[in-house]
């Protein structure tokens, strides 16, 4: 996992759940005596004296992860904590409050060039799949169960690649339009840059997102189940422009999008959608594409499975008919139980899922939460999102953030007093068509269970006794 | 972006020469710039519709006021009006090199040939190690088998019981195989390869020539296995509120 190192005592005392180590064991505060405190990936300490005294507060998401490791509930990678102690419900002793070093001594300098996250959330990463035989052929899941708001931070968006990350010198990057157009054109970065530029907000999904619960409940965390979704802010040109630019001879229904990596990804897509409001960006989220993203352009096409908002992008070409490439005949295809197949099934459908709490997060006591969660869809804006505390028998209006966007991730929150007992929670989004997000077995029975692609049923997360989140069947 | 960097000093040489009539030229001077800036504006108002309904949940000034919100956002982005004259004309041979997408009727397909029987060396040198010795093994894909399996529990969704066009299998093989070094085989040698996969899988003979024509002609055993209209929304959730 790629997880930024800063600067400090990580492998020495900050260990952070995800690492394996049993955080109370390592969890310590470092005292210096005057001196700061300067260290790298904890190898020198470059203090004069040194204790480790036991620290009051994170003890709790030391115990709970203790407990999660004993009864086998912490997938692989990122697990966060739920660590919401209520008043008058803990056993530990509260000492009086210490002054912390960090408070009697000068911080580290100012100016790094690109600032990381804290070393106290390294747990906060990007999780490889075990299902791929290859690293460069493979995909790594959204941690959105520790994330906040709409936007995905650029480190940890999802992955998906079909021949790895390549470099791209973006000063040698061109993009070819041609085919059916009156006038090929080839484009720098920097033509592309002079084109009056948009910037919006639009989820990602990949169309595999919660494949793994299509045929029954995984007990995987929400960024295993569902973890194949980021939200950014796009920056680039609208691809009606560029096309503007070349001119589209009449003939022209659909265009090829061509990468630049060492797959060459292609996919058709109808020039009618082109048309509406596919992008071409070079940004996300404020700064350049990363390189895993699409860097230096890519193609976004907002509300529609991943694998079409082809990265890298080199060439577009325009033609009478779709190119029927691998991707969309073999891959991006979803198998019926008659055994033919659909194509071309482009749209991501209204989604939701709860993200807290959600299997890896333990509830510490009774009292009060807030159920959070993200809905989507790919028809355009969130109208409605509906929650149940009681295994869906009822169900009642979540609150929506705003902004609430088209085709862009919508956070929900509702207001929960948790009294103890067993209780399956779930969601429901509906968009503004008027669509609702289906039940699993509405799914199986409108396609059966050959399906891959494009699973966007109610999830059901059951907070047990114990406060452990476990993945049950809706 | 917009011009009006040159003003001050226009005005300061208007206030030496005609300070009577300062006023007056400096009016037009703001008038000029806020005329431009408005030019701008509009150009950029159809680019900028979803952009500016995106910024604020609240109905956008000016333009975006009073305007119903669409229940599918069906826009058309982009500049307005005339061509900006951005990139560069080019013509075929410039970008011949990447121009190697190949359509199930034919097109694309380049000159050359290759026969089962020259790509099984082939397939021993570059393929064995990700798809097995017969192509059933793996680890990576499975490119043999599973005929008559797609409507049972276990389906095998392979080159021959799944892809709908053998010009698909030549595309892919010659822009992404193999995969530590795509895009360094000859096409005779994308045809053979092409021929040994098919004769793998029954579909075509161990010395059948490969070549532009043949390989839009082979009829691949589920080449009417796809349904291409989006038959979504296929489920119909009630959003039942109570006693569900």
């Amino acid at each position: 996992m790629p997880a930024p190192v800063a600067t400090g005592l990580i492998g020495m005392w900050g260990s952070a759940p995800g690492d394996g180590v049993a955080v109370g064991q390592a969890d310590a505060m470092l005292h210096c005596g005057g001196s700061r405190v300067v260290t790298s990936g904890g190898e020198t300490v470059s203090c004069a004296t040194m204790t480790k005294k036991p620290s009051p507060s994170p003890s709790a998401p030391a115990v709970s992860r203790r407990r999660m490791l004993k009864a086998g509930l912490v997938a692989a990678g990122s697990t966060s904590m739920v660590a919401m102690a209520a008043h008058g419900d803990s056993k530990k002793v509260i000492r009086p409050l210490d002054v912390p070093p960090w408070t009697k001594s000068e911080g580290r300098n100012t100016g790094a060039a690109y600032g990381l996250p804290s070393r106290y959330e390294k747990h906060v990463g990007r999780m490889l799949t075990k299902n791929s035989p290859t690293k460069t052929a493979s995909w790594s899941f959204t941690p959105i169960g520790d994330l906040h708001g709409m936007v995905t931070p650029n480190g940890l968006i999802f992955e998906r690649h079909h021949a790895g990350i390549p470099d791209i010198d973006p000063a040698k990057h061109r993009l070819v339009v041609h085919g059916d157009v009156d006038q090929s054109l080839m484009f720098t970065m920097n033509d592309l840059k002079r084109f009056p530029a948009v910037s919006r907000f639009y989820f990602l999904e990949c169309s595999g997102n919660t494949y793994m619960e299509w045929r029954q409940p995984t007990g995987g965390t929400v960024q295993w189940t569902h973890g194949l979704i980021s939200c950014c802010q796009w920056t680039g040109v609208p691809l009606a422009s560029i096309l503007r630019e070349a001119g589209m001879k009449p003939s022209a229904r659909w265009l090829l999008a061509e990468g630049a990596d060492g797959a060459a990804m292609t996919r058709s897509i109808p020039v009618s959608k082109a048309m509406d409001d596919v992008l071409v960006v070079y940004a996300q989220n404020g700064e350049m594409l990363r390189p895993e993203h699409g860097y230096p352009l890519r193609l976004i096409v907002p509300g529609w499975e991943g694998n079409v908002n082809v990265k890298w992008l080199r060439r577009i070409k325009l033609a009478d008919k779709p190119f029927h490439t691998r991707q969309e005949t073999s891959k991006y295809t979803d198998l019926q139980a008659d055994g033919r197949a659909r194509q071309f099934s482009f749209l991501m459908e209204a989604k939701s899922v709860i993200t807290t709490p959600s299997v890896g997060q333990r509830l510490d006591s009774r009292g009060f939460y807030e159920i959070r969660g993200l809905a989507w869809s790919g028809l355009g804006r969130i109208a409605r999102v509906d929650v149940s505390l009681d295994g869906g028998r009822n169900w009642q209006p979540a609150q929506l953030d705003e902004p609430v966007l088209p085709k862009c991730l919508t956070v929900f929150r509702m207001p929960w007093r948790w009294n103890g007992d067993r209780t399956a929670i779930m969601s429901r989004a509906i968009d503004e068509t008027g669509y609702v997000q289906p039940t699993r077995k509405q799914i199986v029975a409108a396609r059966g269970n050959n399906f891959w692609n494009h699973y966007n049923g109610i999830q059901a997360w059951q907070v047990e006794t114990d406060g452990t989140v476990t993945n049950v069947p809706a | 972006m917009y011009p009006h960097n040159n003003q001050p000093t226009a005005a300061a040489l208007v206030v030496t020469l005609f300070l009577p009539l300062f006023s007056l030229v400096l009016l037009t001077l703001a008038c000029g710039q806020k005329t431009d800036d408005q030019n701008a504006t509009e150009k950029q108002d159809k680019a900028g519709a979803e952009a500016q309904e995106q910024s604020s949940p609240k109905p956008a000034p000016a333009t975006g006021a009073g305007q119903a919100r669409p229940t599918a956002p069906t826009r058309t982005p982009g500049v307005s009006g005339e061509r900006l004259g951005l990139g560069t004309p080019v013509g075929p041979e410039v970008y011949a090199a990447w121009d190697i997408d190949v359509m199930p009727d034919g097109r694309g397909l380049p000159p050359g040939s290759g026969t089962a029987k020259k790509g099984a060396k082939l397939y021993k040198k570059y393929c064995v190690a990700c798809h097995g010795a017969t192509g059933k093994e793996g680890p990576m894909d499975k490119l043999v088998g599973g005929i008559g399996s797609l409507a049972t529990a276990s389906p095998l969704q392979t080159v021959g019981s799944y892809w709908p066009y053998a010009t698909t299998l030549f595309d892919y093989l010659r822009r992404s195989m193999p995969m530590q070094a795509p895009q360094t085989l000859s096409n005779d040698e994308i045809y053979s390869l092409t021929g040994y996969v098919l004769f793998l899988n029954e579909i075509v003979g161990e010395d059948e020539v490969m070549n532009s024509t043949s390989v839009a002609a082979v009829k691949m055993p589920n080449r009417n296995g796809f349904i291409t209209a989006d038959s979504r929304p296929d489920t119909a959730n009630d959003a039942c509120m109570n006693d569900c």
